[in-house]
C-alpha cells in the first residue's frame, strides 16, 4: 500500500472510531420529541403544529431538562395505519418517547395502542372517549375535554338557554369520533327530555350538506347540532347560512377550532351560530393572557385552538420530564399524575385515574360583523366550564 | 318525507349538477378535441376558486367584488391553462395516453401545493354578492337565490358555448383542428393556437366553476381532488367527448347525490359510482358517447 494510503486509511480508522462512541453519546443527549399533523384533507393542520412548535422551542431555549430538544413533524395522512407505523418508526429507530397527538380519533386509537407497546408518553385531544376511556393506559394523556366534556359543556347549557327548544337534530360525521359525540348527544337528550328528532350521517370530507338541511326544516328542529370538526364543520355551517337555516333554527357546532374556523366560516355565516371551542383567545384567565401575549407577539395575531392545544400538549411533556428529572418514561408519566398549573384555558390540572385534565371547555356565539371590534374579535363567551367522568363513572382501568 | 322535500332535493340535485356540469364540460371540450385526459381540472378548479378569492379581497368589501371576481377569475385560470399548453402539454401530444396522465397528474399535484404555499392551508371564503343573499320561499321550504342563479348561469353559460362551437366561423376552425390538424394547417391557420385556445376555454370553465362555488362552498387547497373524481364519473356517465353528455351526466350526479341522502346519506358517493357502473354496463361509451 501506497504511503498516503496507508495514511487515508489510518485516519479513516479515526473518524469510524469516534464516530462510533460519539453516535449513541449524541443521541442520548437529545430529546426526542414528535408531533402529528394532517397535511392535507379535512383535518389539515400543518401549518398551526410548525408553528406551535416554534413558539415552544423558543420558548423552552431548545432544552428540556438540560438536553436539546429534536422536535419531528409528521405526517398522519389522516389515516390510522399510516399514523401508527411513523410513530413506531420513529420510536424504534429515533428513540422518541413523547408524542403530541393527532387530530383524528381513528389515528389517535391506532396511535395509542403503539405508544402503550413502546411504553412512549402520547397526549392527545382527539374526541374519543375510549383513549382515556375503555383504552387507557399508564402513557396516554388527554389534554382537550372528551366528547363526553364537549356535549355537556355545549348541549346542556343551550337547553338551558333555551327551555322551549325541545326538537334538536344531529349532524354527525361517520367515525369513531362522529359516533362518540353522538352517543353522549343523546343521553344529554333522554336525560333533559329533548326531543331527537333526526340524525344524518355523513362520511369525512363532505362537501355538500344542503340537503340534511332540508330534512331538518321538513322535521321541524328548533335546534341543528353539527357533531362534526374541521373543514366538515366550516362547509356546514357555511351552508347553513347559505339556506337561511339560522333564521328558522339555532344552531350548535360542538366542537370548532376557534378562530381558525370562523375566519373561514365568515362573520355574516357565523353569526349567532353557537360553537364549542376547547380554547379561544379572549379570556380573562392568566395563564391565557399570558400566552396570547407571547404568540401575538411572535406572530401578529391571536393563536387558534389547535396552536394553542400543541403548544399546551409539549408544555405538558416539558413539564412533565422536568418534574420527573428523569426521561423515563413510566417516571414522568408519574410525575404528570396530579400535576397543577395555570393553561392556556385557566387552571388546569391531570387527573391521576385516567390522565384526562381537568381545563375550561367555551361556549361561543358568533357576534354581529358590526360588533367586532377586530378581524379576530368574531365571537363572545356564553359560558365556559369543566365536565369529566367521575372514577365510578369512567370506563378507565388504568394498567 | 312528503312530496315537498323530495322537490327541493331534487332541485338542490340539479344545483349540485350544475357545479359539476361546468367542471365537466371543460373537460369534455379538452378531450374531445385533443385527446387530451386532463388529471389537472380538479386542481384548475380549485385555482379558479383561489383567483376569485384573490380579486374579491383585493377590490375589497363592495356589491361588485363577486361579479368581478366571476369574471376575472376564469380568464386567469385559462391563461394559467393556455401556459401550461404552450410549456408542457404541446409537447405531449403524439404520445401515448399514459405520459399524458402522468403529466396532468403531476401539474395536480404541483397546483395543490402551490395553492398551500400562496394562500395557506386554512380556507377561504367571501360573502354571498348582495343580490343573490336570502332565499327563496317554496311552501315550508327555502331555497337560496345563488343556488337559483346557478342553475340558470349554467344553461346560459352551456349554450353559448354550444352556440360557439356549433355556429360561429371560430368553432367550425376547432372542431375541424380536431379532426385533421394537419390538413387545418396546411389552410394557414396556426393549429398550435388553436389548441391553447380550447385548453385555455376548457380549462376556464373549471375557473369558473371554482369561482362561482366560493359563495357556497368556500376554498380549500383540497377541493379539486373530490371534484376531479366527481368530474370523471359524470363524464363516463355521459360519454368521454360528448358535450351533451357532460350535461346529462352532470345533472344525474347532482340529482343521484342529493335524493340518496333522503335515505342513505352515507351511500350518496356509492350510488354515484353505481350509476357509472350501470351506464357502463348498459352502454359503455356512455349514455350520450360515441367513443
Amino acid at each position: 500500500m501506497k504511503p498516503g494510503g496507508s495514511f487515508l486509511l489510518a485516519l479513516l480508522s479515526i473518524v469510524l472510531v469516534i464516530s462510533f462512541f460519539a453516535g449513541p453519546s449524541a443521541a442520548q443527549e437529545k430529546v426526542t420529541m414528535a408531533g402529528m399533523a394532517t397535511f392535507g384533507g379535512a383535518y389539515v393542520g400543518v401549518d398551526e403544529i410548525n408553528r406551535a412548535k416554534d413558539f415552544f422551542l423558543n420558548e423552552m431555549g431548545g432544552k428540556v431538562f438540560n438536553k436539546p430538544i429534536e422536535f419531528i413533524i409528521i405526517d398522519d395522512e389522516g389515516k390510522p395505519a399510516v399514523g401508527a407505523r411513523k410513530v413506531r418508526e420513529l420510536a424504534e429507530s429515533k428513540g422518541a418517547r413523547f408524542f403530541d397527538g393527532p387530530a383524528s380519533s381513528a389515528v389517535g386509537m391506532a396511535v395509542s395502542q403503539v405508544a402503550k407497546e413502546t411504553k412512549s408518553i402520547l397526549i392527545g385531544s382527539f374526541g374519543a372517549d375510549d383513549f382515556t376511556g375503555s383504552q387507557c393506559h399508564r402513557y396516554a394523556f388527554r389534554w382537550g375535554l372528551s366528547a363526553y366534556g364537549a356535549i355537556q359543556q355545549t348541549i346542556i347549557p343551550l337547553i338551558k338557554k333555551f327551555p322551549a327548544a325541545k326538537r334538536w337534530y344531529t349532524i354527525t360525521p361517520d367515525y369513531i369520533f362522529g359516533h362518540s359525540l353522538l352517543n353522549n348527544a343523546k343521553e344529554v337528550f333522554n336525560k333533559y327530555g329533548i326531543e331527537h328528532v333526526g340524525n344524518d350521517m355523513h362520511p369525512i370530507g363532505q362537501t355538500e350538506y344542503s340537503s340534511f338541511f332540508n330534512k331538518a326544516m321538513a322535521a321541524k328542529a328548533d335546534v341543528v347540532v353539527f357533531l362534526n370538526f374541521g373543514k366538515d364543520t366550516v362547509n356546514s355551517i357555511k351552508q347553513a347560512g347559505n339556506f337561511g337555516l339560522a333564521k328558522k333554527a339555532k344552531l350548535l357546532a360542538v366542537w370548532t377550532q376557534g378562530t381558525q374556523d370562523l375566519v373561514e366560516i365568515g362573520p355574516e355565516a357565523a353569526e349567532g351560530v353557537y360553537l364549542g371551542c376547547q380554547f379561544w383567545h379572549n379570556v380573562d384567565f392568566p395563564g391565557t393572557r399570558a400566552f396570547v401575549k407571547a404568540w401575538q407577539d411572535k406572530y401578529n395575531v391571536p393563536p387558534s385552538y389547535p396552536e394553542a392545544m400543541h403548544v399546551e400538549q409539549f408544555r405538558m411533556m416539558a413539564m412533565g420530564i422536568e418534574k420527573a428529572k428523569s426521561l423515563n418514561t413510566d417516571a414522568v408519566s408519574k410525575a404528570m399524575e396530579g400535576m397543577k398549573w395555570d393553561g392556556v384555558t385557566g387552571e388546569t390540572s391531570i387527573q391521576s385515574f385516567n390522565h384526562e385534565t381537568r381545563k375550561n371547555y367555551f361556549l361561543l356565539q358568533g357576534k354581529p360583523k358590526k360588533e367586532m371590534k377586530d378581524p379576530h374579535d368574531m365571537a363572545s363567551v356564553v359560558s365556559f366550564g369543566s365536565s369529566l367522568k367521575t372514577q365510578a363513572e369512567s370506563a378507565c382501568k388504568m394498567q | 318525507m312528503n312530496a315537498g322535500l323530495i322537490l327541493v332535493q331534487l332541485l338542490n340535485g340539479i344545483t349540485l349538477g350544475a357545479i359539476y356540469v361546468l367542471v365537466a364540460v371543460g373537460l369534455t371540450i379538452v378531450f374531445g378535441m385533443l385527446n387530451i385526459i386532463n388529471f389537472a381540472h380538479g386542481s384548475l378548479y380549485a385555482l379558479g376558486a383561489y383567483f376569485a378569492f384573490m380579486v374579491a379581497t383585493v377590490i375589497g368589501e363592495s356589491s361588485g367584488s363577486f361579479w368581478a371576481a366571476a369574471v376575472v377569475a376564469p380568464v386567469l385560470t385559462g391563461i394559467f391553462g393556455a401556459i401550461i399548453e404552450i410549456t408542457l402539454l404541446r409537447r405531449m401530444y403524439h404520445e401515448l395516453h399514459e405520459y399524458q396522465i402522468l403529466l396532468t397528474f403531476g401539474v395536480a399535484m404541483v397546483l395543490q401545493e402551490i395553492i398551500i404555499l400562496v394562500w395557506g392551508t386554512y380556507g377561504k371564503s367571501i360573502p354571498m354578492p348582495s343580490q343573490l343573499d336570502g332565499v327563496i320561499h317554496l311552501g315550508l321550504f327555502t331555497f337560496p337565490t345563488y343556488r337559483i342563479f346557478l342553475i340558470l348561469f349554467t344553461a346560459v353559460t352551456c349554450l353559448g358555448l354550444w352556440l360557439m362551437i356549433e355556429k360561429t366561423k371560430y368553432g367550425s376552425i376547432i372542431r375541424a383542428g380536431t379532426e385533421n390538424r394537419n390538413m387545418v394547417s396546411c389552410l394557414g391557420i396556426d393549429i398550435n393556437k388553436v389548441f391553447t385556445v380550447i385548453f385555455a376555454l376548457g380549462v376556464g370553465m373549471a375557473g369558473l366553476a371554482g369561482a362561482l362555488s366560493l359563495p357556497m362552498r368556500g376554498a380549500q387547497s383540497a377541493m379539486g381532488d373530490s371534484i376531479m373524481l366527481l368530474c370523471f364519473v359524470t363524464i363516463t356517465i355521459g360519454g368521454l367527448g360528448s358535450f351533451t353528455g357532460a350535461i346529462l351526466g352532470g345533472l344525474i350526479v347532482g340529482i343521484v347525490e342529493s335524493m340518496m341522502a333522503l335515505v342513505w346519506p352515507q351511500g350518496g358517493m356509492i350510488s354515484i359510482f353505481a350509476a357509472m357502473a350501470l351506464v357502463i354496463l348498459v352502454k359503455p361509451t356512455g349514455l350520450m358517447g360515441l367513443k
